[in-house]
């Protein structure tokens, strides 16, 4: 009984690491562009069809899809970042949720098209095939090593923003964009740049994904609710609150499937709607 | 001449708020704009900043044309900014707030270094470790000051400098402003206080209306009982 708790709680955790991926770029990009992009979801689907091409149809290494796979969604969220969505920062945010979600329609189509609606895999790498018991019961390596890099991201991603110069102009931009300009940063080439790095974070989630959750045209609406429901409950634009929150929401998700099964999707927004009554800026935010 | 504004007009969306204003700033120059509240001393230093873009007119900065620059080349080319409502980076410390200035200016060879800026203001020397959002008002003045010299500027754009400071520290003020001024920075400022703007600048312009009424010398204008009377008593 015991056993299964700690098990099914493992299986959260590798849930929850990949909905961090996801909502990290979001809140990142909406904490300093203060663009909620809804297409996000929609990055991470790219993500992963791109590092499934890689791998299943020219026949790549895994390690080579997940480099590349993700460094193009950098490139397709800088363009539409650099011809669309900055041309909208300074309008209402009504407009920045139908241009994002416009956006979900081009990506969802353009996936259909391209890779035809069926669901997709690709096999798990090599190295981190396999399973090792844990908790008496066969637990696969490659689920522990999301665990494992989940964290990782997070430090860097600390680090990054607290500790190098790239990040201390991320945070004076992000407070104050005009007197970032009126020192001499390049402010529109710095949004562009963190669009871009935002869209790499979903697409690493998603290139992450492929060998163990399946690749379909439908996983982009899937994800970015669910990354709204981390973003809402850790508080919006809060790295922090979403790496929780991520975590929340896996556990929540694992422990429903598995005890509550016809209830499963309620938990979620049960969740987030008790947050939101008690703390209505999410757990980390601040009012 | 370091700076020449030629009839600039910039506008808030619909409103009309500075009328074919023409300026000209020598180098060494301390000069100011004086004026009540509300009368386009702010837009004139937003619009030479290239914040608020001017609709039309030209902006010369060492006889290069700088109007329609976007601010972070208007920056580089070595103009410096400070806000009246002071605007230091909150999340950064005080030491970040002025290395980072010092980054992007592309003029780190000037005069200006970390340790020349904090000699200067001394006050910001024990609170270097300091947030911007933890310091008092007076000292995100003298952090905002900090910044805008650690680009190095040719030109430093000084909006209400005195505003809400107490007399003590308007007095160490008047001493930082005249430091500046030694090291060859050429200051344009904009300010309420003519008792303030007489010990630091040379020479004035009067706006209302958002248009230049009248240009003098300080003393010029500090003995015109009637210039005083209709542009700048309160």
């Amino acid at each position: 009984m015991l056993e299964q708790l700690f098990y099914q709680g493992m299986i959260g955790l590798s849930l929850a690491m990949f909905l961090w991926l996801v909502a990290a770029g979001l809140t990142l990009i909406f904490g300093v562009l203060g663009v909620l992009n809804f297409a996000h979801g929609s990055l991470y689907m790219l993500g992963a069809y791109l590092s499934y091409s890689a791998v299943r149809i020219l026949g790549l290494d895994f390690w080579v899809g997940l480099a590349v796979g993700p460094l193009l969604v950098a490139l397709a969220g800088g363009l539409m970042e650099r011809f669309f969505i900055r041309r909208v920062y300074h309008i209402d945010e009504a407009y920045q949720l139908l241009l994002t979600f416009a956006f979900i329609l081009i990506f969802a189509d353009l996936v259909k098209w391209v890779w035809g609606p069926i669901y997709q895999s690709a096999p798990v790498p090599g190295a981190l095939g396999g399973a090792i018991p844990i908790f008496g019961r066969p637990f696969p390596v490659y689920n522990l090593f999301v665990i494992a890099l989940g964290p990782l991201v997070g430090l860097g991603l600390w680090f990054l923003l607290e500790k190098s110069w790239w990040g201390r102009t991320i945070r004076a931009a992000a407070a104050d964009r005009e007197m970032a300009a009126a020192i001499g940063v390049d402010v529109p080439r710095l949004f562009t740049a963190v669009f871009m790095f935002g869209s790499w974070l979903g697409g690493v989630g998603g290139a992450l994904g492929i060998p163990i959750r399946t690749v379909s045209p439908g996983m982009a609406e899937d994800y970015i609710i669910q990354a709204f429901a981390v973003a809402v409950i850790g508080g919006l634009g809060n790295l922090k609150g979403a790496f929780f929150g991520s975590i929340l929401i896996g556990l929540v998700n694992a422990y429903g499937h598995v005890y509550a099964p016809v209830f499963e999707l309620a938990f979620m927004y049960i969740l987030m709607a008790a947050i939101l009554l008690v703390r209505p800026q999410g757990l980390f935010g601040t009012s | 001449m370091i700076l020449r504004a030629e009839s600039i007009n910039t506008y808030y969306g619909a409103s009309h708020v500075l009328r074919d204003v023409s300026l000209a700033v020598d180098r060494g120059e301390v000069v100011c704009l004086l004026g009540r509240n509300g009368v386009g001393k702010t837009t004139t230093l937003r619009s030479i900043m290239g914040l608020t873009p001017p609709r039309s007119g030209r902006i010369f900065l060492m006889e290069r044309d700088i109007s329609g620059l976007p601010p972070h080349q208007v920056a580089r080319s070595g103009v410096g900014y400070v806000p009246d409502d002071r605007r230091v980076f909150p999340d950064l410390t005080v030491e970040e707030n002025l290395e980072l200035a010092h980054r992007f200016s592309g003029r780190q060879d000037g005069a200006w270094t970390l340790g020349k800026v904090l000699d200067l203001l001394p006050a910001l020397r024990s609170l270097s470790p300091r947030r911007g959002r933890h310091l008092s008002g007076g000292e995100q003045k003298m952090l905002s000051i900090g910044r805008a010299l650690m680009t190095n500027p040719s030109l430093l754009l000084l909006d209400e400098p005195s505003e809400g400071l107490s007399p003590l520290v308007v007095k160490g003020l008047v001493e930082i402003i005249r430091t500046i001024r030694e090291e060859k920075v050429t200051i344009l400022m904009a300010d309420q206080n003519l008792k303030f703007s007489r010990l630091v600048a040379d020479r004035a312009y009067i706006l209302e209306k958002g248009a230049v009424q009248h240009a003098g010398t300080l003393d010029e204008i500090y003995a015109d009982e009637e210039i005083v009377r209709r542009y700048l008593a309160i």
